[in-house]
């Protein structure tokens, strides 16, 4: 017997990262390992490294030595343990798996015989366990293959669970090792870092097989004997066979591989002239120079682009950003609007390579936000593509690198309360009703309480409930499955499948990567971010229009600088469908901020944050802007941070270098910090810098209250807060939306409608404002519409465009109906409806949803006599091929729709209404119960009781508002925006929540142009008739 | 004619088995899922907006504190009988609605007179459901569309008068009361038609066309044109028949022979319903005012009379009476016949299964119900929980499979026998005592924890060879820390 100061390292460890199988955080593995007091630990994964990063970074930072490995799951079903001994081994073992993932259904892989020998090279095999073929009733066939290509690198593993049949298999697999000559190992399938977590894999198991507890039978384990084990432990468990556990340790000397090793290298392409990447990067920069500065570089621009330069070719990233600017080009090339957005603003490199949109060195802005020297980390380029042609772009990608050098990276969905309480309920044998009423009262982020089953009517002192609690507890942020980053992209020099296993996404033709965002950024290897800007696309549309119909070709950087009739209607606040300042929150500051330039709107677009809002830096900043206050510093070596913003930190930059400069944090720390913001979802990480942050502070002689302040901000950033650069590109495109609105509202309009969904609000409200602003909107017509919204020239007035709205907003209908009916009107316009139906052979129900959303009103028939006689359309059909209509039998009349019929109609039917608001036609019915419209409300007094009645179109209740909600409410001539303090809104919620036409009393508040009803009652208004429910749109 | 409407009776239902729920917002769900559409919702869930046809995830959206559960259709018809054994006090005629659960046409005829007017009748039908835990509303009048519109729509009982007093009422019904199809409903309401009189002016062929056969039909019996008499829900009961002796009986033979006529007669009338017997119930009333009672089923439907009489000499033979019958009653439940059964001379086949289940009938008519049964493998870790006795039900066809070794044999002890604990030093383990030697050989552990959600068990199992040469099968129970035999390896 070894004495007690003997070893071991378990060589068969399954962390969360196989997912719904291990029970623990590979960390938590690592951890437990090294306290222990154990030599290694292999973590091997179902056919993945998934959590192999993560287990890398605790390893590293414990020193203790982590084996790189994988579970491997074989065509056959069986299953076989691969470690890598090399860097050359951990790329065989990528590439097997990728193959094995490639070729299977997303979350399966199969991989043959034949390809784990050809990948044999520097791993080491060990076979065995209960599901191996070595274990198997038959002779393995395979063995001789086996024994070729591992040599004495094959070594039969023993698994010992004390359970029930382990003997026979064990006895089997010694008895096939001692005839092909193989080496015992001794081994067992870890799968939690200690007993308690047995549990947790028990309900684990289930929610894999989606099965309950009870009826798992003998789907789980049998014991909890799946624990990492003491040394002395494990020896006894093989009291028998010291020599197999000896092996462990010949194994884990044998591999000394590690992720460290990883050396990247970004993709380089052929490059023109033989110039070096350095020289074709310059090249390209200057030639960039020379558009942007026509007039020549400035001496701070040259400085700044000298600097960048150099800085990029010493840490040799010059492949980055030629490859985004390959990127861009391609855009540029067909076509596709891009920008860039994020810290890449801060580069005057990525502003002349066509990356950016934005001059850094006017605007000032910080580059070593985007690389630094000191911190020698991979920079992180994000562009903006528009929407609809994000997938073309990611396309191309694939196809320029090539799919082995290009894939995408993963995101992990992790276990929120709410998921954790569902799927664990279900694996308890709750009823999913019960576990979803339980959801309901459960916290987004937090972790589950008792409180949260009182209140859902569930007694928290019955076992299954405390059994719930605790595991709904446990299982929070462990990973359920592999997802896949919004638009981030892993490029590679070599194959990124020798750097990382590459597997199939959902989504069909998209690979991706076995690790997500911060697993990359952990190795330190490089990402490219593509990601879809709904806006852009609207930019585009409407620039198509323009270019057609008024024959202008604009760009966005064509557009004009500085236009005053934009800036006055921004500062109007009519700002509806304008990129980034339509909100209701942003609508209220701009008459307050009344920005004069294009800076103005950085601010804007910055100040409605919740950091700046949580941080109480709003409100000082605007009376500085107004001179209410005097601009004064916490400090002054602050002043040069805060200068640009009166004083007051409103960019994530700002905080940035205040916690450098204010409270000495280094380029490191000051970099943790940004990323502890960015993983503000993860409890306690942000709290961490409370203390250090607020009594250095204070220790530099800045007043407490307004470093509590800075932290609150800081948090504040966390949950969501712009950088300056980020704010400037946003800016760009809110000025050029903006810009559009302003003097060309039927293109903006008409782009908007066919860019839906998007925004802030619905169709029916950008047609409305659309309409107030002058815009002639006509409704859906099957003799003139086209599937999307088109212009159409007016007729009398001379200039000026006309929105036809497109078949797409007939409900129901598919592209493909749309197409066939400007396909069959192409040849001649529809004579009748019996025509129409005759000629396009649509079915009873494509005709009745034409009928109902007015599109066949041109075949002068009323909507309801058509909708009967369409109505008998289908028997005809289903009889046989005539598609003419049934028109005989008595004739029924069925009344015209009246106008407030027809809005509710084409609300109904096509979700807005061109031919009117719902409450114009009862405009008098109010107005003799006292009710004004919105017009007249927003020009009464401060301080004046009125009574109101408008249509719900938006509900918010921000976080950072203490349970505030507002509302917006809408009729025929605007809005009226509604505060409910939340007492009166628990007062009155089921109003508030569900009606769509709501009445409010109230006391008005009017500000510097700003106009809120701030709600005392609401009340449900008793018309004739009410117009139809709408959908409002609900934020959080 | 008379319709009785229980309003949501599925929800009456449930509020029932979760009174904790009836001043909370709940509802019927269509099944146990986030996505399940509530069917039915009570006024409380109503005053949050939360309607029928929503999902449950979109209610809880509404109202978090949203009580939910499912009602089997199972449970609805059992609630149904329930409700017909009501009613039978009130009418010899009744008919439940065959697409409407709670809905119930009687026929009230001479009411009036019994009771004193319809309305006392209905008030007291009303009460007697009242009692029973559930709300009822009672219409009175001339025709069956006609009352059942009523009772759907008035909050209280209602008696028309004339005909002409319910023509009016169901014109101006709307027509969410008539039980149309959904779609075909909304695309009423979309033309106008909103009250049933509208519905009535559309031409029958056009909303035929339109609608399909079942609007069709419908528009036809509000119209009162397809008038179709009451469907009395008896049709379907258990048959009985029975005979009160003057003297008390003991003989078998003698039984037998007055049990054959009363047989007979339950055959006959199954026989005319197009039924066959599925199980028999005899209760018998002995000398001393006790009684007993006997359920028998044959090995499949029958309409074999003496198949059955042999069935219930044996029963009866097995368990001798301590004193005279003096009264007997037969109850046979039916089932759907085969068209077999309904020949007057089937052909027996040479081999026939039917004889072996017969055989089977006849154990279990001897020894009990239980007396056959089988053992169903499960999947589990406990030894105990790794088979299940079940019924026997029928011979499945025989599919032997090779074995390529004997697998050894380990005997389960029903209860397991507590055995001395194991000796802590090297001491000489006598697990069954002195007559098997003591302990010579262990193999073990083998662990089995589990069950820790409910009951936690955790028990290390060994196979320990006694001097004797016995392999016994052995746990240490480590939550009670005993030592029990569980069994023997042969």
């Amino acid at each position: 017997m070894p004495t007690t100061s003997a070893t071991y390292a378990p060589l068969w460890c399954k962390s969360n990262y196989s997912f719904l199988e291990g029970a623990s955080h590979p960390d938590e593995l690592v951890e437990t390992a090294h306290q222990l007091g154990l030599r290694a630990l292999a973590l091997t994964d179902r056919d993945g490294v998934y959590g192999m990063v993560r287990a890398h970074v605790k390893a590293r930072e414990l020193g203790f030595h982590l084996i790189v490995g994988s579970e491997i799951t074989l065509q056959d079903e069986t299953n076989l343990v691969l470690l890598a001994t090399t860097r050359k081994g951990y790329a065989n073992l990528c590439r097997l798996i990728s193959n094995g993932r490639l070729r299977s259904p997303k979350g399966t892989s199969r991989v043959n015989w034949e390809e784990v020998c050809e990948h044999a090279d520097d791993l080491i095999a060990l076979w065995g366990g209960p599901n191996s073929a070595l274990a198997g009733m038959e002779e393995p066939e395979m063995s001789g293959a086996m024994r070729d290509a591992f040599g004495d690198r094959l070594y039969a593993l023993l698994t010992r669970h004390e359970a029930a049949g382990e003997t026979r298999l064990e006895h089997r697999i010694r008895e096939r090792a001692k005839r092909m000559g193989l080496a015992t190992v001794a081994g067992m399938e870890v799968l939690y870092h200690t007993p308690a977590r047995r549990n947790l894999q028990d309900v684990m198991t289930c929610i894999r097989h989606g099965v309950t507890l009870a009826t798992a039978g003998r789907l789980t384990k049998p014991n909890a004997g799946h624990a990492l084990r003491a040394p002395d432990d494990f020896f006894r468990l093989y009291a028998d066979d010291p020599d197999s556990v000896l092996r462990t340790l010949e194994i884990s000397d044998r591999c000394q591989f590690s992720l460290a090793e990883i050396r990247y290298r970004y993709p380089l392409e052929n490059l023109p002239g033989n110039t070096t990447p350095s020289q074709w990067l310059r090249q390209l920069v200057m030639q960039g120079a020379a558009q942007r500065y026509p007039s020549g570089l400035t001496v701070d621009a040259q400085q700044q682009l000298e600097k960048e330069l150099t800085l990029i070719r010493d840490l040799d990233y010059e492949g980055y950003f030629l490859t985004m600017w390959e990127i861009v080009r391609f855009c540029r090339e067909n076509d596709i609007l891009c920008q860039g957005r994020g810290s890449a603003a801060n580069s005057i490199v990525c502003y002349c390579l066509g990356i950016t949109a934005i001059d850094p060195v006017s605007m000032g802005l910080l580059f070593e936000r985007f690389i630094s020297r000191e911190r020698a980390e991979p920079p992180d380029i994000d562009l903006d593509i528009e929407h609809d042609r994000r997938e073309e772009v990611i396309q191309h990608v694939y196809r320029k690198h090539g799919r082995r050098h290009a894939a995408m990276v993963a995101n992990f969905i992790r276990y929120r309360t709410r998921s954790a309480l569902r799927d664990v309920g279900r694996a308890l044998g709750f009823p999913e009703t019960s576990i979803e009423r339980l959801a309901r009262h459960a916290p987004h982020y937090e972790k589950p309480e008792q409180g949260m089953f009182d209140n859902a009517g569930f007694d928290i002192n019955t076992p299954a409930f405390r059994h719930l609690l605790r595991l709904t507890t446990e299982i929070q942020n462990m990973p359920r499955h592999l997802s896949i980053h919004p638009g981030g992209f892993l490029l590679g020099h070599e194959p990124v499948s020798d750097l990382v296993p590459v597997e199939n996404a959902t989504m069909p033709d998209r690979t991706v990567i076995q690790w997500d965002k911060e697993d990359v950024e952990d190795l330190g290897l490089f990402k490219v971010d593509l990601l879809g800007l709904g806006a852009l696309n609207v930019v585009h549309r409407c620039f198509d229009l323009i270019k057609r119909h008024d024959g202008k070709e604009l760009t966005l950087a064509t557009i004009p600088p500085d236009d005053q009739p934009t800036y006055a209607m921004i500062q109007r606040a009519d700002t509806v469908g304008v990129f980034q300042i339509e909100s209701r929150a942003q609508m209220s500051m701009l008459p307050r901020l009344k920005p004069e330039n294009y800076y103005d709107l950085v601010i804007e677009v910055s100040i409605v944050r919740p950091g700046p809002i949580t941080g109480g830096m709003v409100h000082p900043y605007l009376r500085r802007r107004n001179k209410e206050e005097e601009i004064t510093y916490p400090h002054d070596c602050l002043k040069p941070v805060l200068k640009k913003t009166l004083g007051i930190p409103l960019f994530q930059e700002q905080v940035m270098q205040l916690a450098m400069i204010a409270a000495d944090y280094t380029p490191g720390e000051a970099d943790q910090l940004r990323r502890d913001m960015a993983a503000w979802r993860s409890a306690g990480r942000i709290e961490r810098h409370q203390h250090r942050l607020i009594e250095r502070m204070t220790h530099k002689g800045i007043p407490r209250e307004f470093a509590e302040r800075v932290f609150e901000q800081i948090r504040g950033f966390g949950e969501y807060g712009f950088p300056e650069s980020h704010a400037a590109s946003f800016a760009l495109i809110a000025y050029a939306t903006s810009w559009m609105k302003c003097h060309h509202p039927a293109a903006f309009l008409c782009a908007m409608l066919n860019a839906q969904p998007m925004g802030f609000y619905s169709a029916a409200t950008l047609v409305q404002d659309g309409q107030r602003h002058g815009v002639d909107v006509r409704p859906v017509d099957v003799q003139h519409s086209n599937w999307d919204c088109t212009l159409a020239r007016q007729s009398g007035s001379g200039e000026g465009h006309a929105v036809r709205m497109g078949l797409r907003y007939v409900r129901g209908l598919s592209e493909a109906v749309g197409e066939c009916v400007m396909a069959v009107r192409r040849g001649r316009p529809f004579q009748s409806l019996d025509d129409f139906a005759r000629r396009t052979g649509f079915s009873t129900e494509i005709m009745s949803r034409l009928t109902e959303s007015g599109a066949l009103e041109c075949f002068r028939s009323e909507r309801r006599n058509t909708l009967w006689n369409v109505l008998s359309l289908e028997t005809t059909h289903g009889e046989q091929e005539s598609l003419e209509l049934d028109l005989s039998g008595p004739a029924v009349d069925f009344g015209a729709l009246d106008s407030l019929e027809t809005i509710r109609w084409d609300r109904e039917f096509t979700d807005h209404s061109p031919r009117g608001h719902p409450l114009a036609p009862l405009r008098d019915e109010l107005n003799r119960r006292g009710l004004p419209d919105a017009s007249t409300i927003n020009h009464l007094q401060d301080g004046s009781r009125v009574h109101y009645a408008g249509m719900v179109i938006c509900r918010q209740r921000p976080g950072t508002a203490n349970g505030v909600v507002f509302m917006t409410l809408e009729d025929e001539t605007g809005f009226v925006n509604l505060v409910i303090w939340e007492k009166v809104f628990q007062k009155f919620q089921i109003l508030a929540r569900t009606e769509s036409l709501l009445g409010v009393s109230g006391k008005l508040q009017n500000q510097s142009g700003v106009t809120h009803l701030v709600a005392q009652r609401l009340w449900s208004p008793r018309l004739r008739s009410r117009p139809i429910p709408q959908k409002s749109r609900d934020f959080h | 004619m008379a319709c009785v409407n229980l309003p949501e009776l599925p929800l009456q239902m449930l509020l029932r088995e979760h009174p904790e729920w009836n001043r909370r917002p709940a509802a019927v769900v269509d099944r146990d899922h986030p996505n399940g559409v509530l069917l039915w919702a009570n006024e409380q869930a109503r005053r949050h907006r939360i309607l029928p046809g929503l999902r449950y995830a979109t209610g809880l959206s509404l109202c978090r504190d949203l009580c939910v559960g499912t009602v089997s259709s199972h449970a609805v018809s059992r609630t149904i009988q329930r409700l017909i054994r009501l009613l039978e006090a009130f009418s010899p005629c009744i008919e439940p609605a065959a697409q409407e659960p709670g809905v119930f046409w009687v026929v009230a005829t001479g009411q009036d007179r019994l009771r004193g007017s319809f309305e006392n009748w209905a008030t007291t039908l009303r009460q007697t459901f009242a009692q029973a835990g559930f709300q009822a509303t009672v219409a009175v009048g001339f025709s069956r569309f006609g009352c059942y519109a009523a009772a759907k729509t008035k909050k209280a009982n209602f008696v028309f008068r004339d005909a002409t007093q319910e023509q009016t009422h169901l014109r101006a019904t709307p027509i969410e009361c008539l039980g149309l199809e959904i779609k075909a409903r909304d695309t009423l309401r979309k033309l106008g038609v909103t009250i049933v009189g509208d519905f009535i002016d559309l031409p029958a062929d056009a909303v035929h066309r339109r609608f399909g056969a079942a609007a069709f039909q419908l528009h036809r019996l509000a119209r009162d044109k397809d008038w179709t008499p009451l469907i009395d829900h008896t049709s379907s009961e258990p048959i009985q028949a029975g005979q009160v002796l003057d003297y008390s009986e003991t003989n078998f033979d003698r039984l037998q022979n007055l049990l054959q006529p009363l047989v007979r007669s339950i055959l006959s009338r199954f026989y005319e319903r197009r039924e066959a017997l599925a199980k028999l119930r005899l209760s018998l009333t002995l000398d001393d005012r006790s009684n007993r009672h006997e359920q028998l089923a044959p090995a499949t439907p029958t309409l074999n009379e003496q198949q059955l009489l042999s069935l219930l000499r044996l029963r009866l033979e097995s368990t001798p009476f301590p004193t005279g019958v003096v009264e007997l009653k037969l109850q046979g439940t039916g089932s759907p016949a085969t068209s077999r059964q309904m020949e007057l001379f089937p052909q027996n086949p040479g081999r026939d299964p039917h004889v072996a289940q017969e055989a089977l009938a006849r154990i279990r008519a001897e020894l009990g119900n239980d007396a056959v049964m089988r053992a169903q493998l499960c999947e589990a870790h406990l030894p105990e929980s790794r088979f299940e006795w079940r019924a026997f039900e029928k011979f499945a066809t025989a599919q032997p499979v090779k074995k390529s070794c004997r697998p050894l044999v380990r005997r389960l002890f029903t209860q397991p026998a507590t055995v001395p604990a194991r000796p802590r030093q090297s001491g000489k383990w006598l697990v069954t005592g002195t007559t098997d030697g003591a302990a010579e050989e262990i193999i073990g552990p083998q662990i089995i924890e589990g069950g820790w959600w409910r009951r936690e068990v955790s028990r290390a199992y060994y196979y320990v060879r006694t001097r004797s040469g016995r392999w016994l099968w052995i746990y240490h129970d480590r939550k009670r820390r005993r030592w029990f035999l569980h069994g023997e390896v042969e």
